[in-house]
């Protein structure tokens, strides 16, 4: 698939077009791009073990579903809800148990750096004038920040993600992965802050 | 007044501040204005966003593409037979 190609299919009216007459590079396209975002959503409803497959039985489903779709989100918003609903009843049918994150035992690191009034007794080091783009131009801090993504957990990435990589609202958020606005802030803000830390780390000692 | 621990709790979302009422955007801004550890800490975690914003995910692995692209064939070829 040339560039010419895949840049005809951002247009999701292409896409769709192309997709309802089972075009076989608009149907790669829609795989490539889609399939780890869904992984992770899949992933962080209805845990690791069968959220790949998940995901590929859903392609067909989508397929079977596309003459319905009205057009009132995006293509991947529509898909993402498709896969969450198809993740939220798998759960349910194999009667997994996945465990929220326990939001007071975990990244007690962070939180040490607070005294018991709240004020910093680790307060941020200095990060220089490192702007965004320097940060992701430096490629051993990209291979620690990309590290730091993998080992989140499931519904930290998939929160993570969807926010600030996929730009949803946190209501959004909230419908798509069935949890509380609390817990999507607490869950968001441990990502990003993890996030922080390795950037910090980073720039302090050179090191991940 | 709000405390450092607070302020970190509170004022990392742009969409949640946005939603803040006028008293609690106050809070923040004031806290900023006088704790020069949480004005580092607000513009670091600001470009953290950014970079988060930035970075991409690990390419689809071509096996999978595959399997998918085989998964769609077969339908295809019954979602024909069934108009004909």
């Amino acid at each position: 698939m040339n560039n010419t190609e895949t840049h005809k299919f951002e247009d999701d009216k292409v896409l769709i077009n192309a997709l309802l007459k089972n075009d076989e590079f608009a149907f790669r396209y829609l795989v490539k791009t889609l399939y780890n975002p869904l992984l992770i959503v899949a992933r962080a409803i209805a845990g690791s073990s069968i959220a790949d497959e998940i995901v590929q039985e859903s392609w067909i489903s989508v397929l079977r579903a596309l003459p319905k779709f009205e057009g009132r989100s995006t293509l991947k918003t529509w898909i993402t809800r498709i896969v969450a609903n198809e993740a939220k009843r798998r759960k349910k049918k194999e009667s997994r148990f996945v465990s929220l994150d326990s939001f007071t035992s975990e990244d007690d690191s962070f939180l040490e750096r607070f005294d018991s009034k709240g004020h910093w007794t680790s307060p941020p080091g200095n990060w220089g004038t490192a702007s965004p783009d320097e940060i992701l131009e430096e490629s051993q801090l990209k291979k620690c920040i990309d590290a730091t993504v993998k080992v989140l957990s499931e519904r930290q990435k998939a929160v993570f993600l969807l926010r600030d990589m996929e730009n949803y609202s946190l209501e959004q958020i909230c419908n798509i992965l069935d949890v509380s606005d609390s817990n999507v802030r607490v869950l968001l803000f441990r990502a990003r802050n993890k996030l922080f830390q390795t950037i910090e780390h980073f720039q302090e000692t050179g090191e991940c | 007044m709000l405390n450092c621990k607070q302020f970190v709790e509170r004022a990392t979302d742009a969409e949640e501040y946005q939603m803040a009422s006028f008293g609690q955007k106050f809070q923040i801004k004031f806290h900023m204005f006088m704790c020069h550890h949480c004005r580092k800490y607000n513009e670091q975690f600001r470009t953290t966003t950014v970079v988060a914003k930035n970075l991409t995910l690990d390419d689809t692995p071509d096996v999978i593409i595959e399997e998918a692209v085989v998964e769609m064939k077969e339908y295809s070829v019954q979602d024909n037979s069934s108009i004909n």
